[in-house]
């Protein structure tokens, strides 16, 4: 009797063990694509400042409409001696020449003595000719703010920042009043309409590494599979250690 | 099904937006910063980064310039520097005060990155008080890093150098 009892513990602890065996493999097999997935995105986040991940732009057109972001493209620009300004959140274009310099959404652009002054609602941006930033005035450099016009007056330069305000130099500033020629956008034409394009919304590489890793990518429900994998990967660690110590008792 | 995931995508991206913009964080307003500096701030002046010493300009700042003009304010004995540098990915805003060639305050004024806003803190800045420029253009004071603040870090440094040569060049 007694030794029957002892034969059918030992028989179900054998099938026990089977089964969490079998439980363990196929786990390992339904983890193992993602435990490949979240290295390697977790290794390309620990390193993304010396890849430089923050700085990639992404564009393409599919997965900015799977993140949901709609092409808004500028139609219009500022014009001044001849020459185009197109600029959004995304960057800004003189001529369809990447201007390297953060500024926000232009509200216009006047040229006087070789340069151009680009405002935003609170920053004004020097530039030569060439494109080449002379300097970015942020609001300790301006008079007043948010600036709503930009324009000319006698080769002077003159914002609106409640009151008007003109400058020669962009360093030193008076208060103006008199006729100004304002600064106003204007329909883009066909090939600045085209340059245009690489302005539309665009995501670091980073981000898009990071919703991979976390799950967000696949939208609500993404975190909640990587939740489950998780959970899985929880579930090995204690069948492992089940299975380490029962073998290590015999 | 997919629009559904596609709303929660736009979601979440406008909270990132929403959240981003909320990140610029002013800890202390420019004009206040040359306030403390100066009490009644002077005018401001500019700094030409003239082609002589662009070289020395990109060496500190291990990229070249983004301008080609410096605003700083001066009395004649101390110079005021508001600076910009990234950090990861954003400007960081950074003010100092230099009197007879070593530092004398340095402040955060604007602070835009997610990570690493510990550098705003007096504990950090007081390291850079005191320090000079050396011959090989860095700091004569040991700046203790902030763990998971390290690029932050390293843009100040790049700015307490910038800031001190700058000072150099508008006392010639």
């Amino acid at each position: 009797m007694t030794a029957s009892k002892s034969h059918d513990a030992r028989h179900r602890r054998r099938t026990i063990g089977a089964t969490l065996h079998r439980v363990h493999r196929w786990m390992g097999v339904v983890v193992s694509l993602f435990v490949v997935f979240l290295v390697l995105t977790g290794w390309a986040l620990n390193h993304a400042g010396t890849l430089d991940l923050g700085r990639i732009s992404v564009r393409t057109p599919w997965i900015a409409a799977w993140y949901g972001l709609r092409g808004e493209v500028p139609a219009t620009g500022h014009a001044a001696s001849g020459r185009w300004l197109i600029g959004n959140e995304e960057g800004l274009l003189l001529d369809g020449k990447r201007i390297d310099a953060k500024l926000g959404a232009p509200i216009g652009m006047v040229s006087a003595k070789g340069q151009f002054y680009i405002a935003s609602r609170d920053q004004l941006l020097i530039l030569y000719s060439g494109g080449q930033v002379i300097e970015r005035l942020n609001s300790a450099d301006l008079p007043g703010r948010p600036i709503t016009r930009i324009g000319l007056a006698q080769e002077k330069i003159v914002l609106q920042a409640g009151a008007a305000f003109a400058t020669s130099d962009g360093v030193s500033w008076s208060p103006y009043q008199g006729e100004v020629t304002w600064a106003t956008s204007q329909p883009l034409p066909a090939d600045q309409l085209k340059a245009a394009q690489i302005l539309a919304p665009s995501l670091s590489l980073e981000r898009i590494v990071q919703d991979l890793h976390s799950g967000r990518v696949f939208g609500r429900y993404g975190p909640l599979l990587m939740d489950a994998v998780g959970l899985i990967f929880l579930l090995l660690a204690a069948s492992g250690l089940w299975m380490f110590f029962r073998h290590r008792r015999r | 099904m997919k629009n559904r995931l596609r709303a929660a995508c736009l979601t979440y991206w406008v909270f990132l937006c929403v959240y981003a913009q909320a990140d610029e964080q002013v800890y202390l307003a420019p004009e206040v910063f040359l306030a403390e500096a100066f009490g009644t701030p002077p005018p401001p002046t500019v700094l030409w980064i003239t082609a002589a010493i662009q070289p020395d300009v990109e060496k500190i700042l291990g990229h070249p310039p983004s301008k080609l003009r410096q605003r700083y304010w001066s009395d004649g004995i101390k110079t005021a520097w508001i600076l910009d540098e990234i950090g990861k990915e954003e400007f960081i805003t950074a003010g100092f005060i230099i009197n007879n060639d070593h530092i004398e305050k340095a402040r955060v004024l604007v602070y835009r990155e997610s990570r690493g806003g510990e550098v705003r803190y007096a504990a950090f800045l007081k390291q850079f008080e005191g320090a000079q420029l050396s011959d090989q253009r860095r700091l004569t004071k040991r700046i203790d890093g902030i763990s998971g603040a390290t690029l932050s870090v390293w843009a100040m440094d790049r700015m307490a150098r910038l800031a001190l040569y700058f000072h150099r060049q508008a006392q010639k």
